[in-house]
């Protein structure tokens, strides 16, 4: 091993720059990849949040549209509903002309259900919405942070001040952006009394969400009906997409990078031909040449790799300072050990992959026309 | 111990052929240190790689201890050149990154203490005790050869071939380097190529080669080995 160092350190730039083509490869994957993975755990954590309820929206998302509390009625009708939590929605603050980041939610909800919209959501601090609440709120975790809300607290929406009656935990999903208030005092507020946004349903039997759903569909006009393994899907396949696009680039980087490592090898096994020419005359074997130079080629990807994640690493920690700032406390770069031993293991395979022609090349050396003196 | 029957080394050229090697016929004895020597382009030096299986023949069969090259398949010779075969070149072929000891090391069967204590023993042997840490290029030419005599003795060879050895080197350092070979005769046998049939002056037998094949040959010595 201690070879194959020495040999890599007798051509210092050379190796450097080898490096640093496989540094940047995995910078970009790292970075890429920690984004995608922050998705990854949303969307993952969004299959708790949902639990089996099914989420009643109007069919056309254009904003304008919304339900009636006629609809309700009618997805109460339906067979195997246990329950209906009709919503408003809203943002706390007026929107900017530009703004970054996901904005500050106001759910207008039945206080006594307050609980039952995100089943899997607790609380870190106080109380739920209960029956009587008027200027009362519960919020998520990233509102509390961005505001330093604490029980006691008020925020301002719509001129009046709402008490933080309870904090909810952390969940890396919508909840953290969300305040809570009584769908009554949102709708006061919002001069609007029968406005329904969405619908979250509660089924009798967790066995019938699709029935139930496909039952709405049909029974009630001008909505779609979503549940819970739909919209994860739908999630699934948008991420998807997101995903490609953002990894194919920094494949695209470590490609190049494999490329520098073909050139650095082959350059290497045409300087070292007469100790390859040696090394055969003496009874080295094709296999042991091969794993000789595949060794060294991995060596320079598991360096790239290693220098790659760390300053990865390092920068989507400084780009979770800047989001944060932008964003409230978002992290939205997520560093996985997942994404780290990818990262490693896709540092090594693509040396060893770009080291195996050379190595190969290496191998298939006649150790005589290797060790004329003028080859 | 080893043997050539007719054998022969030939290059073509599309439809042309040229003879490397014209029908050899040779042994090599145990314990003798035989020498090959003839002009530039004679085959001598195509003979000895014929001989020490780098070169696989066109026609004819080389064998070694009664087992044809032929039969024996390319990781067995590999094998055979490992262990029973030693190598020095005109050039020293060393690796300019490894140290003196380490570049002996190349040649070991094993990386095993035992290897170690004998390329020690060697080293002291041939005076390269001082050296033995250094790097090639820190030598002189005469020390690289001496390092590239004890590459091809760690491993006890019943065969050193040495195509050249002193072709780079001045007369003097050229017979130091002869000397050390001829001394090896009471542990195996040599084969010698050169152009300068005065480094032959140790040799037990020599082989005289003029376009590929052999014109002629010489006992000298009074040690010509066993068959």
């Amino acid at each position: 091993m201690s070879e194959i160092f020495r040999n890599l350190a007798r051509r210092k730039l050379r190796t450097t720059l080898t490096i640093i083509g496989i540094v940047i490869g995995i910078l970009a994957l790292t970075v890429m990849g920690s984004m995608s993975e922050y998705f990854n755990t949303l969307v993952d954590n969004a299959v708790n949040l949902l639990g089996t309820n099914i989420v009643v929206s109007p069919k056309n998302n254009d904003f304008e549209s919304i339900l009636t509390t006629g609809d309700e009625r009618r997805v109460r009708r339906i067979a195997g509903v246990r329950d209906v939590i009709p919503i408003t929605t809203d943002t706390i603050d007026e929107l900017d002309a530009v703004s970054l980041g996901i904005p500050d939610i106001v759910y207008g909800v039945p206080p006594e259900y307050s609980s039952a919209l995100f089943p899997s959501v607790t609380l870190e601090k106080g109380r739920w919405l209960e029956r009587g609440d008027e200027y009362q709120t519960v919020v998520g975790s990233q509102i509390a942070k961005k505001r330093k809300l604490t029980l006691g607290s008020t925020i301002r929406y719509h001129d009046r001040d709402f008490v933080v009656v309870g904090i909810m935990n952390p969940t890396q999903t919508t909840p953290d952006s969300l305040a809570l208030v009584n769908i009554d005092t949102a709708r006061r507020l919002l001069k609007a009394p029968d406005l329904i946004a969405a619908m979250y349903v509660l089924p009798e039997n967790p066995a019938w969400v699709d029935t139930i759903a496909e039952n709405i569909r049909a029974n009630v006009e001008n909505v779609q009906a979503l549940t819970p393994t739909e919209a994860i899907d739908q999630a699934r396949q948008a991420l998807a997409v997101f995903n490609i696009i953002m990894l194919s680039g920094a494949v695209l980087a470590v490609f190049v990078g494999g490329l520098a490592v073909i050139n650095t090898m082959i350059m290497s096994v045409n300087e070292r031909r007469h100790e390859i020419g040696l090394k055969k005359a003496v009874g080295a074997t094709d296999g042991e040449i091969v794993r000789e130079h595949l060794l060294e080629a991995a060596v320079i990807g598991f360096l790239g790799g290693v220098i790659g994640l760390l300053l990865g690493w390092g920068l989507a920690g400084l780009l979770n300072l800047v989001t944060a700032q932008a964003m409230g406390g978002s992290a939205i770069f997520n560093v996985t050990p997942r994404l780290m031993l990818v990262a490693i293991g896709f540092a090594m395979l693509l040396g060893m992959l770009a080291g195996f022609y050379p190595a190969w090349s290496a191998a298939r050396l006649d150790p005589v026309k290797a060790l004329r003196v003028d080859s | 111990m080893l043997e050539t029957q007719d054998v022969s080394l030939i290059y073509r050229n599309g439809e042309g052929m040229t003879y490397a090697v014209k029908r050899a016929n040779v042994v090599v004895r145990q314990g003798e240190f035989l020498g090959l020597v003839g002009p530039s382009g004679s085959g001598k030096s195509s003979l000895l790689y014929l001989l020490s299986g780098l070169k696989t023949a066109s026609e004819g069969e080389v064998s070694f201890d009664g087992k044809a090259y032929r039969h024996l398949g390319n990781d067995k010779l590999i094998q055979l050149r490992r262990t029973r075969y030693g190598f020095i070149f005109q050039q020293h072929f060393l690796i300019n990154y490894l140290s003196v000891f380490e570049n002996i090391m190349v040649g070991a069967l094993e990386q095993s203490p035992g290897a170690r204590e004998r390329a020690r023993a060697l080293i002291a042997e041939l005076g390269l005790e001082k050296q033995s840490q250094r790097l090639p290029w820190q030598l002189s030419i005469g020390q690289r050869q001496r390092v590239a005599i004890v590459r091809a003795l760690i491993n006890e060879p019943a065969i050193i071939f040495a195509d050249e050895p002193t072709a780079s080197l001045d007369q003097a350092t050229g017979h130091q380097v002869v000397d050390l070979l001829a001394q090896y005769r009471g542990h195996g046998s040599i084969v010698f190529v050169t152009h300068d049939p005065e480094m032959l002056s140790q040799a037990d037998r020599v082989i005289r080669m003029r376009d590929g094949e052999i014109v002629g040959e010489e006992k000298r010595n009074g040690n010509h080995g066993t068959p």
